[in-house]
């Protein structure tokens, strides 16, 4: 318990140095990745796994490419199968070390999104503690399966949850299926309809996602999240 | 006619990274014009969002500048605080109007013309001054200093702001009337906001606005002010902080 406190203290120290020193407005964007199993199966030669490691790194040098998208953007990562962890806390791309993710176990989706509610609220709780602004965060849920372990109960409790935060603008999720995943399931999560992976064209969507994090800071007139098509990676 | 105020403005205003990377035009306008004794500044921000939001912002400047004037000159005498707050309220007013009405002529919905309005209008005696949305205003003290003029509407996100489109504009609208002349008023967008505005303190920041008037006070030809502002806007210094819009007008009594 002592220790725990001690690292929260360490980190709250970091945090407000690393804010003194880079006050820009933040978008947090928050990678929820299904590393079940299946994800790990042979797809015609390809592996989902791998193709997503792969498209960590690309998502990072994409970002990387922008300066301001680079001060702004902080990405962290929840890995999930039958348990949810926090693989990568938030932070901005400079210090992003794109985690190598192996397959295995099977699928409990409602401690995942739990954990990535809770994680993006304690991330703004620590802006506005640092007097740091920033725009709706993003939490991005990749998944190949359906709730396979998940009570009844836990799924209706974590969806309800997302879409009281989505139409409480508490943040912008969307929800990513890929070859094999129970869409009908997914599209059940939050308000907006979840996009099919086109492939296993993860690169493709790392570097739209990157292209619409850039753009995350125009003024809204509205409090929808206006977004450019998906065509190229996901199938419209 | 003469300028009997005594006020020069000043103003540039440039399109930011991130539109000059996407072809989209800026969507930032300033407007500003002495008249007699009265000078009348307008800075909008057409919302990057919406498709018409430059038409939106090049309305406002010039339809709450135009409302202010003709409201001023229609006072007979020199206006109190109360006069010169209902011409404030009253040109905000007719932006609104004129917005309704183009949306209705065009079938564009009234949003897809959002943008915020600063206005600003110096008397010999008082300065009044409203706001809808982001973006501010900054003055200069007695003391040597800077203080905020008004306060920018945010929602909890850092792109969420109040509109002159939006249905809440004039219960967000601020509008302030000060008994002074301040010798410097300084007008910006959102997309200077975080370079001159301490974040925590939400104040301005003092070297900034005085490195800035103190070169002023030095200037004499209009041209040559507003080409320098440009360039100030457009440089590395500003733009790797800033990839939107940016628009500073500075009006100085001389």
């Amino acid at each position: 318990m002592v220790e725990q406190n001690d690292l929260a203290q360490a980190s709250s120290l970091e945090d407000s140095v690393i804010f003194a020193d880079n006050p820009e407005p933040r978008c947090a964007c928050l990678l929820v990745l299904d590393v079940s199993g299946s994800m790990g199966f042979d797809r015609n030669g390809e592996v989902p796994i791998r193709q997503l490691n792969d498209g960590l790194g690309f998502f990072k040098s994409c970002i990387e490419d922008d300066t301001l998208a680079s001060l702004r953007t902080e990405i962290g990562v929840i890995a999930f199968n039958h348990e949810a962890s926090v693989i990568h806390d938030f932070s901005t791309v400079d210090r992003f070390n794109p985690p190598t993710l192996t397959a295995s176990g099977g699928t409990i989706i409602s401690g995942a999104l739990e954990l990535a509610l809770d994680m993006v609220e304690q991330r703004k709780q620590t802006y506005r503690d640092n007097g740091i602004t920033y725009y709706r965060p993003w939490v991005w849920l990749i998944c190949d399966g359906y709730p396979e372990h998940d009570t009844p109960s836990d799924w209706e409790r974590a969806k309800a949850r997302v879409k009281e935060a989505e139409n409480d603008r508490q943040l912008a999720f969307f929800t990513v299926g890929v070859e094999g995943a129970d869409m009908t399931e997914l599209d059940s999560i939050g308000g907006r309809q979840a996009l099919k992976l086109q492939g296993l064209n993860f690169r493709e969507m790392f570097q739209w996602l990157s292209s619409s994090m850039s753009s995350v800071s125009q003024s809204q007139p509205t409090d929808a999240v206006s977004l450019s098509s998906p065509e190229g990676w996901a199938e419209v | 006619m003469v300028n009997r105020s005594g006020i020069w403005a000043y103003s540039a205003s440039v399109a930011g990274s991130r539109h000059l990377r996407r072809g989209v035009e800026r969507q930032d306008r300033a407007f500003h014009r002495v008249e007699g004794d009265f000078a009348i500044a307008v800075v909008s921000d057409g919302a990057g969002s919406a498709r018409n939001s430059a038409l939106g912002a090049t309305v406002t400047t010039t339809r709450a500048t135009a409302a202010a004037t003709w409201r001023m000159l229609d006072l007979a005498k020199s206006p109190t605080a109360a006069d010169l707050e209902e011409v404030l309220r009253a040109s905000v007013s007719g932006v609104r109007q004129s917005l309704e009405e183009l949306s209705r002529q065009t079938g564009e919905p009234l949003q897809s013309y959002a943008n915020t309005l600063l206005l600003a209008v110096q008397t010999d005696t008082l300065l009044g001054a409203s706001q809808v949305g982001d973006g501010g205003m900054v003055i200069s003290n007695d003391q040597g200093g800077f203080d905020c003029l008004t306060s920018p509407q945010r929602g909890e996100y850092a792109n969420q702001t109040t509109f002159i489109t939006s249905r809440e504009w004039s219960e967000n609208m601020d509008v302030k009337v000060v008994e002074a002349q301040p010798k410097y008023l300084a007008m910006f967008s959102d997309g200077l906001e975080n370079l001159v505005i301490e974040g925590a303190t939400q104040q301005p920041f003092f070297g900034f606005f005085n490195n800035v008037f103190q070169w002023l006070e030095g200037q004499s030809d209009p041209g040559r002010v507003e080409a320098e502002l440009s360039g100030l806007l457009r440089s590395p210094r500003v733009t790797s902080k800033s990839d939107d819009d940016i628009t500073l007008l500075l009006t100085i009594r001389r």
